[in-house]
């Protein structure tokens, strides 16, 4: 077996291929050691230029990227672009490219002779040849996360240990591709076709998972629709649409090789996943019946720790890091049952629950009796219906916005109480800080605080149910998790790669067995 | 047959290839084979293209399943792996790694044999001094000639310091001084106590080291023996004298028959008292002999001979 890896190994450092890949990992990692993404610009060279945010998203239109960690933001883009689209598709196939010639070149007549001549099994011979694929592509992967990390990590201060990750997603993702390179490998014994059909496989893999997870979400998006018209029956009129047949046996065929295949798309979520295990604390909010959950609250708040149980009755609040605290602003998020509400048309009564237009329409009426002027929104989350009453109390304190969003059998009110004039201290934001001291608490500050304040809403943050999602990659981000349904459970999804593996492996040690060389 | 120890043993051995996608078609490379080896022979395997005899071997080496017969390698099935720590084998266009030196070859080879690094460093150099490849064993194989990739195999075979040695066509590609020193370490291992059997075109090559040989044809023997049971003497005498002689076929008018002279040497049918005749007449013509020796007909037109025999 050590033989077999030296070989293995000797292999590898004279292949043309591996150099390449090589010049490739260096240049991520190289990139993270010249640029640096501190917080308020990025500096290239250790200093020799130096580019504020504002300006470089000047250059993509002003666009506003809805976060104050903007630093954060670009080094997670640049890990995610390098990890999992560089690295996870071009570099796999480079990999596959590299190591395919493995298993066949051992079985040309004349060299499988000579090594099969000896006392070795030829299972031992193909395993060592499969798990030298693994610790090549191992190599390269650890070179090119750990170098990323330690370069972000140095120039731009940036620490993540969950990205190290990274190189045990690319390893397994590969894992998967060796071992079906090798049965070709073993049973065509050409390189070529090893190479060819690896490559194939792997495109044919992202595809059909990738189709099969937008087919899920069209099925689920049918029940959100039926939760934003807030109507039973029109789900069920949906279902009973008819599908053609053809389209029937195509939606079956695709869930067949769904499950068969190996789950190569699920490598990079299993990563985020356990990476934000290690690196994100639990949410401030998650019901029990799973149908609610609030990652984060807003920017510099906190969550009040006692209010954590009070969703259904005073709500849960988040109050304000500034020294004003919950005088400064304050946000909180109570549900209740929503109500049913009977109606008669033409002597038939129906009973339905109660739509957020309906309570947002109550509680607009609450305010004008109460003196208040209050404006009218319509707004979504997470793709359901939200209706956003706005409005400044006649005090002049505070400027003020409830939202009402029915899902299932509750309705959700989040309502966001912000000082138009708050102490001017901030606990987390340094530069906000800064900001604030040097022109003041104006008004216009104060808006764009509020604005701020309602970013927590988005960016996923907030995840309804098993719904929830802007696209299917989101809502599969969502559902795929450790104790989700079998389907989109990650234990699953990693046992039948692992069975897809164990079967190829199997498939090249039987037909190698019956070789006669 | 052979020595006091068998080596190698098998009994109606036969091997069909199957081919064709359902496995119908197919030929038969082997058709009975029955042989016997003996400790510390130099045996010699012959045959025409497609014969069987690589086949043989590679069932020996457990490289060729599923044949039927028996077959046995030191007593135990070629299935066995311990057989092969005891064999050493150099394939017929073996392809060593390229990537690899000419000593990294020999470390991956005798680790695969079982032996640990140390061991196959100490006993390395000396193989490879031997073969005449220790000064380039640094270089990459790819760099390598033929005969020098052939003197390598021959290395990598030696490395565990086998009982039993399969080389087949072992001076395939060799210059005539590799061959000579090839066919020295060959004896060189027969007298230690090897077993060598050997594979080859080069039919005089195998009549000048060879102590048993069987030729086979289309997977079955067509005759077994020593070396000089293979090749009969002819009856023709040949003679060498120091002078050219003119008046030849008046001097031994009436003395055997085909007579063929090419200059200062002829060749005559005679019996052994036309022999001494044929010696007086010389002498007295003032002749001076200096050579007379039976000839025995050669290892390869003895092949042919079987071979077209078997053919008809």
């Amino acid at each position: 077996m050590r033989a077999m890896f030296e070989d293995a190994r000797q292999q590898v450092l004279d292949n043309k291929v591996f150099r390449l890949l090589l010049i490739l990992t260096g240049i991520p990692i190289l990139f993270t050691f010249l640029i640096g993404f501190r917080e308020d610009a990025v500096v290239i060279l250790w200093g020799l230029g130096e580019y504020s945010y504002s300006e470089i998203l000047e250059g993509f239109g002003g666009v506003n990227i809805g976060t104050e960690e903007v630093n954060i933001l670009f080094i997670q883009f640049f890990q995610g672009l390098f990890i999992n689209v560089f690295a996870g598709s071009l570099g796999m196939m480079l990999c596959i490219a590299a190591t395919a010639f493995f298993a066949p070149r051992l079985l040309e007549k004349g060299a499988a002779d000579t090594v099969f001549s000896k006392p070795v099994s030829r299972t031992s011979v193909l395993m060592s040849r499969y798990l030298a694929g693994i610790l090549f592509v191992a190599f390269i992967s650890t070179l090119l996360v750990v170098g990323m990390y330690l370069g972000f990590l140095i120039v731009s201060g940036y620490s993540d240990p969950g990205f190290l990750w990274g190189a045990v997603t690319l390893v397994y993702l590969f894992a998967m591709m060796h071992a079906f390179s090798i049965a070709v490998a073993v049973w065509t014994r050409s390189s070529t076709a090893a190479i060819l059909l690896t490559i194939i496989l792997f495109m044919i893999c992202g595809a059909v998972h990738e189709g099969w997870i937008g087919y899920q979400f069209i099925k689920q998006q049918e029940i959100v629709t039926e939760l934003r018209s807030g109507d039973s029956d029109h789900g069920e009129e949906g279902e009973e649409e008819e599908e053609s047949t053809a389209i029937n046996t195509l939606l079956n065929t695709l869930s067949v090789m769904h499950y068969a295949l190996p789950k190569t798309s699920d490598a990079d979520r299993i990563t985020n996943k356990l990476r934000r295990a290690i690196t994100e604390k639990g949410p401030d909010l998650e019901t029990a019946d799973g149908d609610f959950l609030v990652k984060q609250g807003p920017v510099d708040f906190r969550l009040l720790e006692e209010t954590r149980e009070n969703l259904e009755t005073t709500g849960v609040i988040w109050v304000s890091d500034s020294q004003g605290g919950a005088a400064d602003g304050q946000v909180t998020i109570r549900r209740y049952e929503r109500p049913e509400i009977s109606k008669t048309i033409l002597s038939k009564t129906r009973t339905r629950l109660q739509t957020s237009k309906e309570a947002s329409k109550d509680f607009m009426e609450e305010l004008e009796s109460k003196g208040e002027t209050a404006t009218s929104t319509d707004q979504s989350l997470s793709n359901v219906r939200m209706l956003s009453i706005a409005w400044d109390p006649v005090d002049g304190l505070t400027r003020n916005e409830r939202m009402f969003l029915a899902f299932n059998d509750h309705m959700y009110v989040i309502e966001i109480v912000d000082a138009k004039h708050p102490s001017a201290e901030h606990g987390r934001n340094s530069h906000d800080e800064q900001d604030s001291a040097e022109s003041g608490s104006t008004e216009q500050d104060s808006l764009t605080d509020f604005r701020k304040r309602r970013r927590f809403l988005g960016n996923g943050n907030i995840v309804l149910g098993q719904v929830a999602g802007m696209n299917p990659e989101a809502w599969y981000e969502s559902v795929f998790g450790w104790d989700s349904e079998l389907k989109y459970n990650i234990y699953f999804s990693i046992s039948t790669s692992l069975a897809f593996i164990f079967l190829m492996l199997g498939l090249a040690g039987w037909k190698l067995r019956r070789i006669d060389f | 047959m052979g020595g006091e120890e068998t080596i190698l043993k098998t009994r109606g051995l036969k091997k069909r290839f199957k081919t064709g996608l359902i496995r119908r078609k197919g030929f038969k490379a082997l058709d009975g084979i029955d042989l016997e080896v003996g400790r510390g022979q130099i045996f010699g395997l012959l045959g025409p293209n497609g014969a069987g005899k690589t086949t043989m071997v590679k069932i020996l080496l457990d490289l060729v399943r599923n044949f039927d017969g028996h077959a046995e390698v030191f007593g135990k099935p070629p299935s066995d792996p311990t057989t092969r720590r005891r064999i050493g084998y150099l394939p017929e266009a073996h392809r060593m790694p390229e990537y690899l030196t000419g000593w990294q070859v020999m470390l991956l080879f005798g680790m695969l044999a079982g032996h640990p690094k140390r061991e196959v460093e100490k006993r390395a150099a000396p193989i490879l001094e031997r073969v005449g490849m220790l000064k380039d064993c640094r270089r990459k194989v790819r760099e390598y000639s033929k005969g020098m990739q052939q003197r390598l195999g021959l290395a990598q075979a030696m490395i565990h310091d086998p009982d039993l040695i399969f080389l087949d066509e072992p001076t395939d590609g060799v210059d005539p001084i590799g061959r000579a020193k090839i066919r020295e370490m060959v004896v060189e291992l027969r007298e230690r106590g090897s077993t060598i059997f050997i594979n080859s075109h080069l039919l005089n090559e195998v009549e000048m080291i060879c102590d048993q040989v069987v030729i086979i044809h289309q997977g079955r023997i067509l005759r077994e023996g020593t070396i000089d049971e293979l090749t009969p003497r002819t009856g023709i005498t040949h003679f060498e004298i120091r002078q050219t002689p003119e008046d030849l076929p008046e001097l031994l008018s009436g003395l055997g028959s085909d007579l063929h002279q090419a200059g200062h040497r002829f060749e005559l049918s005679v019996s052994d008292p036309e022999l001494d005749e044929t010696i007086d007449r010389l002498r007295r013509a003032n002749y001076t002999i200096t050579s007379i020796s039976q000839r025995r007909l050669s290892l390869e037109e003895s092949f042919i001979d079987l071979v077209k025999e078997d053919r008809q």
